[in-house]
């Protein structure tokens, strides 16, 4: 099993095949005990929420909660034979102190990737789980709340955004495991980059703001930075994405400024085909380079999406205001050890003389061998014009923390 | 002849019997090692022509009110809904069927029934720690056909009148959770579209008739209603599928 840091998952499900016949799905409703609205401890590797998963009354493995997920799209190895492969359902899925019952799952045998506690990730949370249920989430603390949560202290009003539920049809699954009905669970907002409004699907699941390719290299004419980056998308897949940084997108007149945003082949094909599944254009995924900057309740019953804009935004790390390098990891019996994945090219990180596959050792002092992926990535995020000290097994380096995406 | 009855045994005057018809008919019902009833006449159709007295309770008018109880065992067959078999909901059930109608003749009988089954929830979906109980209620009208007086009295069939019925309901089924002090229901519920039952009634009781029965339902759930901690709401079963109840048990009927 390898240990990446990940600054760049779009955990769009869309796996959608043709529209309802006639029909109208009806409404996410799964029997339900015990408690709702705790905020539930999660990891936010890549600004996406993993929370514990317990599946038929045994605990289980980290999954992310996405809203961009039609269903819950779970790795049957991580779930120790839990979750049958294809389309089925568990008896029980215990999320905190929630326990849904007789909840659809698909299965499929994923690959074998850490989650953030280190443990092998189980995959989904998809709208079949929480569609009926306000859901909160707090970028701030990294807490999630099934039922929703009140806004926590510090932040600022309530800003309260009606959406739309759309979609639905027919779903082909991974693994030509079937097809199987889709309930109407995409999220639809609108969206201002840089002044251009557009449709967009509301998607926690997503790094970064995603972009159609034409209209990012649209922006890019003013000569902006861009790099490339692989983005794991869902079912096991990595596509090659080109990355750069927004001046502005706004909901509803809320801006956030300097999002990340990525295009790619493969995304353009996701857009694509959600727009198939909605009926109309989609330009793009609201993921949490936007959302980070709220405490965020998607409030599925009554269709609003809630922000509350935290006081102070210290708890937002840019991943592309870092070291030049990204780094890979791996679970020996001495801890783990990391070494040199990438380096981004002009960055002072190569100018110094790093390269792929060189050990780092510790990074300003502090030893890499306890540290998980998320942790050690951190590391080398910090303020620009600042430098970090990697000890490398020959040679310890003073190394620049860059604005890799900066805007002209 | 002898002017007394026994009922668990005890004797009853003469004078109580009237008042002691419904527990005698429950009784007779419940306990099947039924006490010998002696008639106050004989009455030769049983043995038919020909054939020796029999000393039997005698028969009851072929016209009147009937009530009658039901005990068995039921067992799951078919889907709560697509990809949902029903035997991995419910194990099996307990019904308890009640039964109510009007004789129209000897052959014919028209009645409603309502049947409270207790069902075993199956630990496919009730793991640890959830407590799980259910319950299955059916209610509907069925129509008997009695011919014990189609079949030659000399070949012994004696006392013994088979029977057949048809009937039509409704159904619903609920599914009781509870966990750390929370409950929660779902209740599906859906036409019955009919069900076939068969068996043979003891007639040597008097009023009181004793016997088997067979039935097999055939229904479709198609509403849902989730009652949980956080409110209720109901809606459609969107790929509804059949199902059966194949039932053994006995029963008793009580002839006004």
């Amino acid at each position: 099993m390898t240990f990446e840091s990940r600054r760049a998952l779009a955990f769009v499900v869309f796996a959608f095949l043709g529209a309802a016949c006639g029909d109208s799905p009806a409404p996410a409703n799964l029997l339900w005990v015990g408690s709702v609205g705790r905020a539930l401890p999660a990891s936010t590797e890549a600004n996406v929420f993993w929370i514990d998963v317990g599946v038929n009354g045994r605990p289980g493995p980290q999954a992310i909660v996405d809203t961009g997920a039609p269903y819950c799209l779970f790795d049957v190895d991580a779930f120790d034979g839990q979750v049958p492969k294809g389309s089925g359902r568990v008896a029980t899925m215990q999320l905190g102190d929630t326990v849904l019952w007789k909840v659809p799952t698909v299965g499929v045998h994923g690959e074998d990737r850490a989650a953030p506690n280190g443990k092998r990730q189980g995959g989904i949370l998809g709208f079949t789980a929480f569609g009926q249920f306000p859901i909160s989430f707090n970028y701030r603390d990294s807490t999630v709340a099934v039922g929703g949560a009140p806004p926590p202290a510090g932040v600022g009003p309530r800003i309260a955004i009606p959406f739309s539920i759309e979609g639905g049809g027919r779903g082909r699954l991974p693994d030509d495991a079937g097809i199987v009905p889709l309930d109407p669970s995409r999220i639809i907002v609108t969206a201002t980059v840089e002044g251009v409004p557009g449709t967009y699907l509301l998607d926690t699941g997503a790094s970064w703001v995603a972009l159609r390719t034409a209209f990012l290299q649209s922006l890019a004419a003013d000569g902006r930075k861009q790099v490339a980056d692989i983005a794991n998308l869902a079912e096991g897949e990595t596509a090659m994405t080109t990355v750069t940084r927004l001046r502005t997108i706004s909901v509803e007149g809320i801006e956030v400024t300097n999002a990340i945003a990525a295009a790619g082949l493969r995304v353009d094909e996701l857009l694509t085909s959600l727009a198939i599944e909605v009926g109309h254009p989609i330009d793009g995924l609201l993921g949490a380079p936007f959302l980070r900057e709220f405490f965020v309740t998607v409030d599925y019953p009554k269709r609003a999406l809630e922000l509350y804009r935290f006081d102070t935004q210290s708890h937002v790390k840019d991943a592309y205001r870092r070291v030049g390098i990204d780094l890979t990891g791996r679970a020996t019996d001495r801890g783990m050890t990391y070494v040199v994945r990438s380096v981004y090219p002009g960055s002072d990180a190569q100018a110094k003389g790093l390269k792929s596959n060189e050990r780092v050792l510790s990074i300003d002092g502090v030893s890499l061998a306890d540290a998980d992926a998320l942790t050690a990535d951190m590391m080398l995020l910090g303020q620009v014009g600042t430098t970090r000290a990697l000890e490398l097994p020959d040679r310890t380096v003073d190394v620049a923390v860059e604005d890799l995406l900066p805007l002209p | 002849m002898v002017e007394a009855m026994t009922v668990l045994g005890l004797p009853v005057s003469r004078d109580r019997r009237a008042k002691c018809r419904w527990t005698c008919a429950v009784a007779g019902a419940l306990v099947l090692a039924a006490p010998v009833v002696h008639a106050e006449t004989a009455t030769p159709s049983i043995g038919g022509p020909g054939a020796p007295p029999t000393e039997v309770a005698p028969e009851s008018p072929a016209r009147g009110v009937s009530v009658g109880l039901r005990v068995g065992y039921a067992f799951p067959i078919g889907s709560l809904a697509t990809n949902d078999s029903l035997g991995s909901n419910f194990g099996g059930m307990l019904p308890l069927w009640l039964d109510a109608g009007y004789r129209v003749s000897e052959q014919v009988y028209l009645g409603g029934y309502f049947q409270y089954g207790f069902a075993f929830v199956s630990s496919e979906v009730c793991p640890t720690p959830l407590g799980c109980s259910a319950s299955d209620l059916r209610f509907g009208v069925d129509a008997h056909w009695h011919f014990r007086s189609l079949v030659d009295p000399a070949k012994a069939l004696g006392a013994f009148d088979p029977w057949v019925g048809l009937g039509a309901g409704y159904e619903i089924a609920t599914t009781r959770l509870s966990l750390a002090g929370t409950t929660g229901h779902q209740t599906n519920s859906g036409f019955e579209f009919g069900n076939l039952q068969m068996g043979g009634d003891y007639l040597g009781l008097g009023p009181v008739r004793l016997g088997g029965f067979a039935a097999l339902t055939l229904a479709r759930y198609t509403q849902q209603s989730n009652s949980t901690p956080g409110g209720s709401l109901d809606s459609a079963i969107r790929e509804p599928a059949n199902h059966l109840w194949f039932m053994l048990g006995v029963r008793s009927q009580y002839d006004f």
